[in-house]
């Protein structure tokens, strides 16, 4: 139709109106708030994602610092035992020695006690030895005396 | 001859479907009827297409709907830049009505788009959401200044535009269907039998959804303009 009439334009706008919120209210705002929806939705799930990564490398790093500390201890533990067992080592040579010292000493004193009390004995007999030899000579010089008196 | 003219002037008119007997008569014309009966359509389709949309699992029928409809917000996003963006739903609204007006032919319904005061209604309505537009993002001044932009000199060209822009929105629509639809007339009566039915591919169907594209994607392109 080539001529124009307002009403017939008022009624196309009208139309027109209805038209615009016929498809916002039940196409375009339910189709985009689902579309809304799921973005939010694989948003969250990739920064919940994330966030357990981050958490498990930060658990993983401190795993590997405590394994560190563990080797670290276990080291030591071995160090310290092996210290302690030189140390041990030493002391217990160190005591044997002067053990072995002390015997060595006391053999030694021993011998010489032995020798001096030999010595003595020796002495004692050689002693009583002339002693005796001299009461046999005394006794047979009385009876010497005694005879030619006679 | 005489009755080709008669016949087409019979179509081209638009005829009153009933009158509402409220201030002295409001005649409802063919086309608003029509409109009327794609309004139902959409509507129906809309609850039809939304009903048990979900945000997981979405079914096949809602993955196309999705899809088709972030595309065609993508599209009106490029040509309305960022600024424009609260407009799409208006502009996607009247790309499927022209889309579906200009097509509803092919099911023996009389075009709306056929009826110049539906062009121009749509082009009045682009030109007042063009300047409301230049109005929200500028102010009231900001956009009194903007006709004097980018110099003085082309102020009377710039008010020209405000009638300019409807009236070639409205003309190239209403032209172009008007004019495929008297060709398409004309080879029915000169090459009857299987020649229209191509042409009609044409004409019907491919300029029918190139003009619905031309005519949201200028009001596009103009709102762009408008709120840069």
């Amino acid at each position: 139709m080539l001529s124009l009439n307002p009403w017939d334009i008022l009624w196309t706008i009208v139309n027109l109106l209805v038209l615009y919120a016929i498809f916002r209210k039940f196409l375009f705002q339910p189709v985009m708030n689902i579309i809304h929806e799921r973005e939010d939705m694989i948003n969250k799930q990739f920064e919940d994602a994330q966030k357990q990564q981050d958490d498990a490398a930060q658990m993983k790093s401190e795993y590997e610092n405590q394994l560190k500390g563990a080797r670290e201890k276990a080291d030591q533990i071995i160090l310290d035992a092996k210290t302690r067992a030189q140390e041990e080592y030493n002391n217990k040579m160190e005591a044997t020695r002067v053990e072995a010292d002390h015997m060595l000493e006391k053999a030694k004193s021993d011998i010489a006690n032995e020798q001096e009390k030999a010595t003595r004995d020796a002495q004692a007999k050689i002693a009583e030895l002339a002693l005796l030899a001299a009461k046999k000579i005394m006794k047979t010089g009385e009876a010497h005396d005694a005879g030619s008196s006679k | 001859m005489d009755a080709l003219v008669k016949n087409l002037m019979e179509e081209l008119n638009c005829d009153t479907v009933f009158t509402i007997p409220l201030f002295g008569g409001i005649p409802i014309y063919e086309s608003v009827v029509v409109t009327w009966i794609i309004m139902a359509v959409i509507l129906l389709l809309c609850l039809i297409l939304v009903r048990g949309l979900r945000v997981e699992n979405p079914s096949r029928k809602q993955v196309v709907l999705e899809l088709a409809v972030s595309k065609l917000y993508g599209f009106f996003e490029d040509t309305i830049g960022e600024n424009g963006k609260a407009y799409i739903p208006y502009l996607a609204a009247v790309a499927i009505y022209i889309g579906i007006a200009n097509l509803i032919g092919l099911l023996g319904f009389k075009p709306p788009t056929k009826d110049m005061n539906v062009t121009v209604a749509l082009a009045l309505m682009s030109i007042i959401l063009i300047e409301a537009a230049g109005v929200r993002k500028k102010g009231t001044k900001g956009w009194l200044k903007s006709f004097a932009e980018p110099m003085p000199v082309v102020l009377p060209i710039n008010i020209l535009e405000i009638f300019i822009k409807p009236l070639s929105l409205c003309m190239r629509l209403f032209g172009n269907v008007l004019g495929s639809f008297v060709i398409m007339e004309l080879l029915k009566m000169v090459v009857p039998p299987v020649l229209p039915a191509i042409f009609s591919c044409y004409f019907d169907i491919f300029d029918g959804l190139i003009q619905a594209y031309v005519f949201v994607f200028l009001t596009g392109l103009f709102i762009k303009e408008a709120t840069e």
